[in-house]
């Protein structure tokens, strides 16, 4: 991370200047210490919660001990609420583990890397999940070349293709890249907390399914789905609880795969849309509200 | 604000309430007070979810500590008034 001086990219690790505002090597938004008020204030935070915690049970131990000796069952109560909820605030945490997320920022450097791919061959077509069916699969994502009838809709049999190179029509403009979708593991991992094939779903029941399911693996709950008949296209608002410094580094640091495919839950939510309804799905928009740790996300179902 | 401060917020304000509540009761006893402060917990928690997985291992440990306090009470009093049924 570049500190206030010269320092390093979070990214590349290449030298970066007190001034800079981007990596010169990668490109990468550099994140400073004093732009991020989450890890500036941690300790603080940190710090009162303890302070609160050891309060609460001090004060609470002391009323609680004082009131059962007098034989006052109210004070005696209020002493067991403060104890109860001054052992809580110590005992329950406040984060994500310090595993979780390593675990999520090893997984930063593949799809930097799938950036970095989109953006070598310069492509600047969405990417168009392909409908599949089956419990735990997710649907592969086609980025085409260019536009055409075979690219708009390419076969279904790509989905159990392992090549990234693929022509799906006789022109040579019928090209593109196939990609596992970012979001495979996190469907995957919903489907089986679930138990159940999300392409058995319809869009009807996909708010409530999806919602059970984002909240039973702890990264948020989708607050509502709606469909736009006239326009094709498919709205989801979902509150993260968790992986919204990863969807915030990629939306600034790979900028073409945000837009053209989708961060890890962006495209975990346009693949399920893809099974639930078994169409085409494309990403229209994604907009992340970090303050309010609000995604929403406009998928359009392509005929 | 997040999930999990959300959840000592409410639990706080519901468990002093029904302190001050109960309070006006006199002959209400502290198994009273302990089995709401329980009741308390799950509703605070299913209001204020989701939680991550590792807050949500976490409170699962928690959750056991409160589920058996109110099973106690509630056995408790149950043989209280067989035993009081009998005689």
């Amino acid at each position: 991370m570049a500190g206030p001086g010269q320092g390093s990219c979070w990214v590349c690790n290449a030298d970066v200047d007190a001034e800079d505002n981007y990596c010169r090597d990668c490109g990468a938004e550099l994140l400073r210490r004093d732009g991020m008020p989450g890890i500036r204030q941690a300790p603080v935070r940190t710090d009162v919660r303890v302070s609160v915690g050891v309060f609460l049970t001090i004060v609470g131990a002391i009323v609680g001990a004082l009131s059962y000796f007098m034989g006052i069952v109210p004070v005696l109560a209020f002493g067991l609420a403060s104890l109860l909820i001054g052992l809580m605030v110590l005992y329950l945490p406040s984060s994500d583990s310090v595993v979780a997320r390593i675990a999520a920022e090893s997984s930063l450097p593949s799809l930097l890397n799938i950036e970095r791919l989109l953006e070598d061959l310069d492509l600047d077509e969405r990417g168009i999940y392909i409908p599949v069916s089956g419990s735990g699969v997710a649907p592969n994502v086609f980025v085409p070349l260019a536009l055409t009838p075979s690219t708009r809709k390419p076969p279904l049999g790509l989905n159990t293709s392992r090549r990234i190179f693929v022509t799906v029509g006789k022109n040579p403009e019928d090209r593109g890249v196939l990609l596992d979708s970012p979001g495979a593991g996190i469907l995957s991992s919903l489907e089986r907390s679930l138990r159940l094939d999300l392409s058995r779903v319809g869009l009807a029941d996909l708010q409530g399914t999806l919602d059970s399911g984002l909240r039973s693996i702890g990264i948020g709950k989708v607050t509502s789905v709606t469909q736009e008949n006239t326009r094709n296209e498919v709205i989801i608002e979902m509150q993260l609880t968790a992986l919204i410094d990863l969807e915030t580094k990629l939306g600034n640091s790979a900028p073409r795969l945000s837009e053209h495919i989708g961060t890890p839950v962006v495209s975990a939510l346009a693949g399920a849309v893809s099974k639930a309804t078994a169409r085409y799905v494309k990403l229209k928009s994604a907009l992340l509200d970090r303050a309010n740790r609000k995604i929403t996300v406009s998928l359009q179902l392509v005929d | 604000m997040n999930n999990t401060n959300l959840f000592f917020i409410s639990y706080s304000a519901l468990a002093f309430s029904t302190v001050f509540a109960l309070s006006l009761f006199p002959s209400v006893g502290i198994d009273v007070y302990l089995a709401l402060f329980t009741i308390e917990f799950f509703i605070a928690s299913e209001l204020t979810s989701p939680f991550s997985l590792f807050e949500r291992r976490k409170r699962i440990v928690v959750e056991v500590i409160m589920l058996a306090v109110l099973a106690v009470i509630v056995i408790q009093r149950i043989a209280q008034i067989l035993l009081e049924a009998a005689l």
